[in-house]
């Protein structure tokens, strides 16, 4: 009996770690540095890039309107990056915020975990 | 004369043909552009390349006896002379005394305050190391890369941090983004370089110290090495992790070691918090098969030797932590080995680095007298990485008293190497007298039934 509840309390603990060990999402620390349609293995792969269509406050969902015409309505959440990309004006890219959103500009969304049932990692939004 | 002028021509079309057949090709272009990138691109930044931190002399990494023979005008000392990149960028007190390298895992906004401190892991047997179930583990802490977060990303995060020009990070001014072919033959250049595969333990070592120590290594009840470093390698064991956990994050609590080096020079230096932002304390898992010649020890440098390296888990700082606590539970008790044990477990990691020297420098011998090389080194270099592998091994076996007579074999490869490069007409001749020695070296190691 103590075998086995050595046994669970061991399963228990051992499945807190694996949980620990792969479900945090890495940093992007230098992410904010690479300018919209250029991260590597996600731009052309995994994120939406089009101009934003609609972005309401209240619910903090944003429309996207892409280059085929195609709408995309996302969520941003408290936990989303967000990137104001100056690179195009030579100048250092800076953390933004929900404000920044504003039709009309460009943007690239990447989802978390690359699903799209899931809220936005990150958005840059290219600043010209 | 008629025949004169046919012989000539045939001589030299002979020349021709032969001189086809021997120009040494490497296996896959990519490799040996991702080498050019490697060691020569500086990205329109601040003149570092990879290379400056990921030294071929040096097994791909730094250390404070290396740094210090290097010329005050190298990259590595950017910070040093270039006004720019003065403040925030590198700590060069820290760097020349420790080998350690200014980091902003926790994002940019206020690098005065928020960075770590860390040394540089050498990039051997990435192919074997950086993969996790739940994505690719890059970095001390696996979080090194920005966009997917893979080794061939990463190239693009390391320009970003450490070639700028100025702390501005602009693309296009202060730097260039690695282009997709570039990052693709980076990445075929990182994987080829070091062990392609696991070990199997255990091995038939002939010291009995050494295979004390393996014993130790591979024991659930004394060393449990094996449970995070299973083969010796930097993957957790299948049998408690699942078969394919992989690469995988803990804290060991190196943080909470008392005394660190860094931390007695007076500098600042904020507490690493590992992986995530804000971080969650821990750090993925090394390789410990090449980990013998590439101390000093732990993310922050802060044990010197190997000897001290193992020891660290016999402590309280390992034991108190989340990783410690875990395996005890997991094992019925905490690491308890004493100093002949940590001796002999230092003696077992110490062996299976020389192995792999012996094997890696065999592998560049082999290339050089086969003419196919992989295209990870320029060929004319094959020679003396081989000897830089082999002086390696001395130096690893030295330190720790252990095979005299390999010891000697690896001095005869030497001064075998030594003549071929001197003297072309000797050079194959003497290449194959260096390989034998090896051969002899590792059987003094690892006993032949």
């Amino acid at each position: 009996m103590k075998i086995k509840i050595r046994q669970i309390k061991q399963v228990i603990i051992l499945s807190i770690f694996c949980w620990i060990s792969i479900d945090l999402s890495a940093q992007t620390m230098t992410e904010i540095y690479i300018p919209l349609g250029q991260s590597p293995g996600v731009s052309g792969k995994y994120s939406l890039i089009g101009r934003v269509e609609s972005f309401n406050m209240i619910d903090s969902s944003m429309t996207i309107m892409m280059n085929a015409g195609n709408r995309k309505k996302m969520v941003i959440t408290s936990a989303c990056d967000i990137y104001l990309d100056k690179s195009k004006l030579r100048l250092s890219n800076k953390k933004g915020y929900c404000a920044d959103i504003k039709k009309g500009l460009l943007v690239e969304a990447k989802y978390i975990d690359n699903r799209s049932d899931r809220p936005i990692e990150w958005l840059k939004i290219q600043i010209e | 004369m008629k025949y004169i002028h046919l012989f000539l021509i045939s001589l030299f079309f002979i020349a021709c043909v032969s001189s086809m057949k021997t120009s040494p090709t490497p296996q896959d272009p990519r490799i040996a552009r991702g080498r050019e990138l490697f060691f020569n691109e500086s990205f329109g930044g601040n003149g570092r390349t990879c290379g400056t931190c990921h030294r071929t002399e040096n097994n791909f990494t730094l250390d404070p006896l290396f740094i210090a023979s290097l010329p005050n005008n190298d990259p590595l000392f950017v910070a040093e002379f270039n006004p720019l990149l003065k403040e925030n960028f590198e700590n060069p007190k820290l760097m020349r005394a420790f080998g350690l390298i200014m980091e902003n895992q926790d994002g940019f906004d206020d690098i005065k305050n928020k960075f770590n401190m860390r040394g540089i892991p050498h990039t051997l047997g990435l192919r074997i190391s950086v993969n996790n179930k739940a994505g690719p583990h890059t970095g001390w802490s696996g979080d090194g890369a920005p966009g997917d977060r893979s080794l061939r990303s990463f190239a693009t995060g390391a320009v970003i941090q450490h070639f700028t020009k100025s702390l501005n990070r602009i693309p296009g001014v202060d730097f260039r983004l690695p282009t997709e072919e570039e990052l693709d033959a980076l990445e075929a250049f990182q994987l080829s370089l070091g062990r392609q595969e696991e070990l199997k333990l255990p091995l038939p070592l002939t010291n009995p110290v050494a295979n004390r120590g393996q014993a130790i290594f591979n024991d659930i009840k004394t060393g449990k090495c094996f449970v995070c470093h299973f083969n010796a390698g930097a993957n957790a064991s299948p049998d408690i992790f699942g078969t394919e956990a992989g690469n995988l994050n803990f804290n060991t609590g190196v943080e909470d070691l008392p005394d660190q080096p860094a931390d007695l020079a007076g500098e600042l230096k904020p507490r690493d918090d590992g992986f995530g932002t804000p971080g969650d304390g821990t750090f993925n898992i090394p390789s410990l098969i090449e980990s013998a010649d590439t101390g000093p020890f732990f993310h922050n440098n802060s044990v010197e030797t190997i000897e001290g390296a193992v020891a660290f888990y016999d402590g309280d700082s390992f034991n108190g932590s989340p990783a410690g606590k875990f395996l005890d539970s997991l094992t019925g008790g905490p690491i308890e080995i004493d100093a002949t044990q940590i001796v002999a477990v230092a003696a077992f990691l110490r062996v299976i680095n020389v192995l792999e020297n012996i094997r890696e420098s065999e592998g560049l011998l082999q290339s050089f007298l086969k003419r196919t090389f992989s295209g990870n080194e320029i060929f004319v270099n094959l020679l003396q990485r081989a000897g830089d592998e082999i002086n390696d091994a001395i130096q690893v076996l030295l330190c720790g008293g252990l095979h005299p007579p390999a010891i000697d074999h690896l001095k005869k490869a030497l001064t075998f190497l030594d003549k071929a490069r001197k003297k072309r007409s000797v050079q194959k001749v003497n290449t194959e007298y260096a390989l034998q020695e090896l051969v002899l070296a590792r059987n003094e190691i690892i006993s032949i039934k």
